[in-house]
């Protein structure tokens, strides 16, 4: 994180000026807050384990629904732009893409290169801007080209509503990659963004069988050290990036997730919330040494691991339902639900930042298993399974093939 | 003493929660306002937290971080008030000054538009974020304390929130470098 001075001075400035007094108003109706009841239950406390799993999904549930209504908006806004009859979009670019190189955002000075990713379903390419969502209507004109129109505005965009454009299109062998070649576009910021190459994120269904990450590096950087991993039906991809790989099966099942983060930060609160872990080494063994020195978390002694080719240790994490935490009672760190931070995720991708991976922690009854390895640069990639005590058995009964089948390639 | 306030208010006293209320009130709304940008949603969201802190001050076991509680609540209250409101609030007004306006140049007219249009575009929680941090002063573990996440998510959020905010400035010293004016 580099501190940027100068916009710190601005800020800082700036919020000097404004009201600096609450309105009587709000000091009379302190004057009798006795006349509302208090709560007396002193502490009440939600296990939602599974909440950041479930979270996830409902989210992905949600890009569906929009997605099907954006579908709907764009076939009423494409006729309320003269757009003829679309022609839906093949089926093997309908993903979500990220940018490989950088490309040059309107509304920013620099270029970024991870800080879009545009999403293709059969009508529509949604540019998610740095901003706001740009939305482009697009249907096949030709056996690779697309036909373009603007549906909405970026906030520093210079284009106009309809601004048409046409783009051929090519896909690498197994469709993992995608280039975008403008023939014309009245957009030129749409252009800017648009034409160049493109990776699939896979962030969506998985087949069975063995995949190969497209984004995910063992190192967390760099075009090399894929990893490759085999999923039986019905796990879906929920986020992929240079840094994270989150896998999951989708609710209605036991909620099982895996995850890898190539780098983790030790970093943890004590029961004052004083944060700890600065200073653990970086080794598998050093971490689940510090592992069991937090308060409240009870973890298993270190068995041996050799997953891909790395080895480690690993650990199964479960929360003393006894102990205190940092958050716990009302109007704590979750809404009254105890949660125990345990590592932050190590950003090594500038844009990473746009959407910061979750780390890991536990809450409540939630159950973990990390398998921590050595990366081969003095370095921990975890590997993450995630449940709530009930389906505890299940999940890691589901989960461990699919960790045991990852291979690290150099 | 503060902690004796605490306990008491935490007892049912309204009389020591509206005291520790009126050493606070000020700063607490200030706050607010800076997050929403908007004085009557302010009212709104510091009545809001007003009224759960004081429902829920029998649940605070340790009466040594009222204090971080309190900012949390507050912080809670003005981001649902941003969230159900942002639907329907497409143009929010610009603040109304009761304070001088610096004289120097620092924060000129130009850059107070680009701020305040930047500052709009940031989430509800980048608000929050920025203002705990440069009007309320917060360290990253007290910011991580009252927004309950990480410190080392604080530090890359701040970062992106700065990001964001010099992204803002810097967009549009670029279309009055090219002989534009800023949108």
């Amino acid at each position: 994180m580099t501190p940027d001075p100068d916009i710190e001075r601005v800020l800082e400035r700036w919020f000097t000026e404004g009201p600096t007094q609450m309105p009587d108003r709000l000091f009379e109706f302190v004057d009798h807050i006795d006349r509302l009841p208090q709560r007396r239950l002193a502490r009440i406390q939600t296990r939602l384990f599974a909440m950041n799993i479930d979270l996830r999904l409902a989210v992905t549930a949600a890009v569906i629904v929009a997605v099907a209504v954006t579908g709907a908006v764009v076939l009423t806004r494409a006729q309320e732009v003269g757009v003829g009859a679309l022609h839906p979009v093949p089926a093997a670019l309908q993903a979500e893409w990220r940018p490989v190189g950088p490309r040059d955002l309107p509304g920013l000075s620099r270029p970024h290169p991870a800080d879009l990713d545009i999403v293709i379903d059969q009508t529509t390419i949604t540019i998610f801007d740095f901003h706001r969502d740009v939305l482009t209507s697009a249907s096949l004109v030709g056996a690779s080209s697309l036909e373009v129109h603007m549906l909405n505005k970026g906030w520093y965009w210079h284009c106009q509503l309809d601004d048409a454009g046409t783009y051929m299109f090519s896909l690498t062998a197994g469709g993992r990659n995608l280039t975008l070649t403008p023939v014309r576009d009245a957009c030129a910021e749409r252009e800017t963004i648009l034409a160049g190459d493109w990776t699939r994120t896979d962030i969506g269904n998985l087949a069975l069988g063995r995949h190969v990450s497209a984004l995910f590096r063992r190192f967390g950087d760099g075009t090399l050290a894929q990893v490759s991993y085999t999923v039986p039906a019905g796990w879906v991809e929920i986020d992929e990036r240079a840094t994270a790989l989150s896998l999951a099966m989708p609710s209605g099942h036991n909620g099982a997730s895996l995850q890898l983060l190539s780098a983790i930060e030790p970093h943890s609160l004590d029961v004052a919330c004083a944060v700890t872990g600065a200073g653990v080494g970086a080794t598998p063994s050093a971490i689940a040494a510090w592992l069991t020195t937090l308060h409240g978390l009870v973890v298993t002694t270190p068995r041996p691991v050799t997953i891909g080719g790395l080895t480690g240790v690993m650990v199964d994490l479960s929360v003393d339902p006894s102990a205190t935490t940092c958050g716990d009672g009302a109007g704590g760190a979750n809404g009254g639900s105890s949660s125990l931070p345990i590592f932050d995720p190590v950003i090594t991708v500038p844009g990473d930042y746009v959407a910061v991976p979750p780390g890991l922690e536990l809450t409540g009854d939630g159950r973990a298993r990390y398998i921590l390895l050595d990366r081969g640069d003095g370095r921990t990639l975890v590997m993450a399974i995630e449940a709530n005590a009930a389906t505890w058995d299940a999940v890691v009964a589901d989960a461990m093939p699919i960790a045991e089948s990852f291979e690290f390639t150099p | 003493m503060d902690r004796d306030l605490v306990e008491a208010a935490r007892s049912g006293d309204g009389e020591a929660y509206a005291d520790l209320i009126r050493v606070r009130g000020d700063r607490l709304y200030g706050l607010a306002q800076r997050i929403l940008r908007d004085v009557d949603r302010a009212e709104d969201a510091m009545q809001e937290a007003l009224a759960i802190a004081w429902r829920d001050l029998p649940g605070l076991r340790d009466p040594d971080r009222f204090d971080a509680w309190l900012h949390r609540v507050v912080v809670r209250a003005c981001l649902v008030e941003a969230r159900r409101t942002r639907r329907a609030v497409s143009n929010l007004r610009v603040l109304p000054l009761d304070v001088p306006t610096s004289n120097d140049d620092f924060v000129g007219v130009a850059h107070r538009d680009q701020l305040e249009r930047g500052f709009r575009h940031l989430s509800p929680e980048q608000r929050a974020l920025l203002v705990l941090r440069h009007f309320d002063g917060r360290d990253l573990a007290e910011i991580a304390e009252i927004l309950g996440i990480p410190v080392g998510t604080v530090g890359s959020r701040l970062h992106h929130a700065h990001r964001a905010m010099r992204a803002a400035l810097d967009s549009d010293a670029r279309v009055i470098a090219i002989g534009g004016r800023p949108a």
